[in-house]
């Protein structure tokens, strides 16, 4: 867990969460998919529009959805990480590269609750179960979308935030 | 023994039952389940010594899993695998008699360790 020093504001932001969400994405990159830890690529420009999973998580009574994507080579090396195939294993079927990229995000939002649960202790957070990510560009009306490139191991991957701004839409 | 693992990702039942092997403990039977409704049916045909189960699954999740069992008055050992660490949900699992908590990203090293006391 990062030792830095962050004041939770009372109103989390799609921002704030993105940078929690940055933060444990390399915890995980390092302990689970046993990568280094240096790898970061901030050029972003657009989404890319990349598919791979979203988890649900409701904060407070605000719902977010944090996700990561990739190419599909992308995505398939991030799963035969997380299993630590071997390069004389058989190839992954297209389920299983779904399956495991929707574990990973899984892994990685399980890590920002324990964060956000360190930095409130009075904080109501509840997670849903991984969900395909179809890839998007843009926010949808009811929806504000942040999000920010970086670099896996090999991997140029997304992190994706979005926040529901009218849940009755 | 007969281990039972309990998750909706397929690809974390492979891992789990990876990391048992790599851990010591080739030797059990393993079964497993995609949420907590399809584990009650295999706890009920096959006995299993010790479960582990994930806490955020569909159809049933693995508190209302240890509930029910519990309520049913089954004393199967019963441990969490899961990204879930948070002291409420800690709380509410020991309440109900919980063995063991395994923390995603694990270990074989912190499957033996809370296993090997139970596998004997």
């Amino acid at each position: 867990m990062s030792n830095s020093i962050i004041v939770s504001p009372k109103v989390y932001s799609a921002n704030h969460l993105l940078s929690i969400f940055e933060e444990a994405t390399h915890e995980i990159a390092t302990t689970a998919l046993g990568y280094d830890a240096n790898g970061r690529l901030v050029s972003k420009p657009n989404s890319s529009g990349n598919p791979g999973a979203l988890v649900a998580l409701q904060l407070d009574g605000r719902t977010f959805h944090l996700g990561i994507a990739s190419s599909d080579p992308g995505l398939r090396e991030l799963a035969a990480a997380l299993m630590m195939l071997e390069p004389d294993d058989d190839p992954l079927s297209d389920d299983d590269v779904s399956d495991a990229v929707g574990e990973i995000a899984n892994l990685i939002v399980g890590n920002v609750k324990s964060r956000l649960c360190e930095q409130n202790s009075n904080a109501n957070v509840t997670l849903g179960t991984p969900l395909r990510w179809d890839g998007q560009k843009t926010p949808r009306t009811s929806q504000e979308m942040v999000f920010s490139n970086h670099r896996i191991g090999d991997t140029n991957v997304e992190l994706i935030v979005l926040l529901t701004t009218n849940e009755e839409s | 023994m007969n281990i039972l693992i309990v998750d909706d990702s397929k690809t974390m039942r492979m891992m789990i039952a990876r990391t048992l092997k790599k851990a010591g403990f080739d030797g059990h039977s393993i079964s497993q389940a995609g949420n907590g409704v399809e584990a009650l049916k295999v706890i009920e045909d096959a006995n299993p010594d010790v479960v582990l189960c994930d806490w955020n699954m569909p159809e049933m999740n693995g508190i209302e899993l240890l509930r029910k069992l519990r309520e049913d008055g089954n004393r199967v050992k019963f441990g969490f695998v899961t990204t879930e660490t948070t002291n409420d949900v800690r709380e509410m699992a020991d309440e109900l008699g919980v063995s063991f908590f395994i923390t995603k990203p694990f270990t074989p090293e912190k499957f033996d360790a809370e296993l090997s006391p139970i596998l004997v």
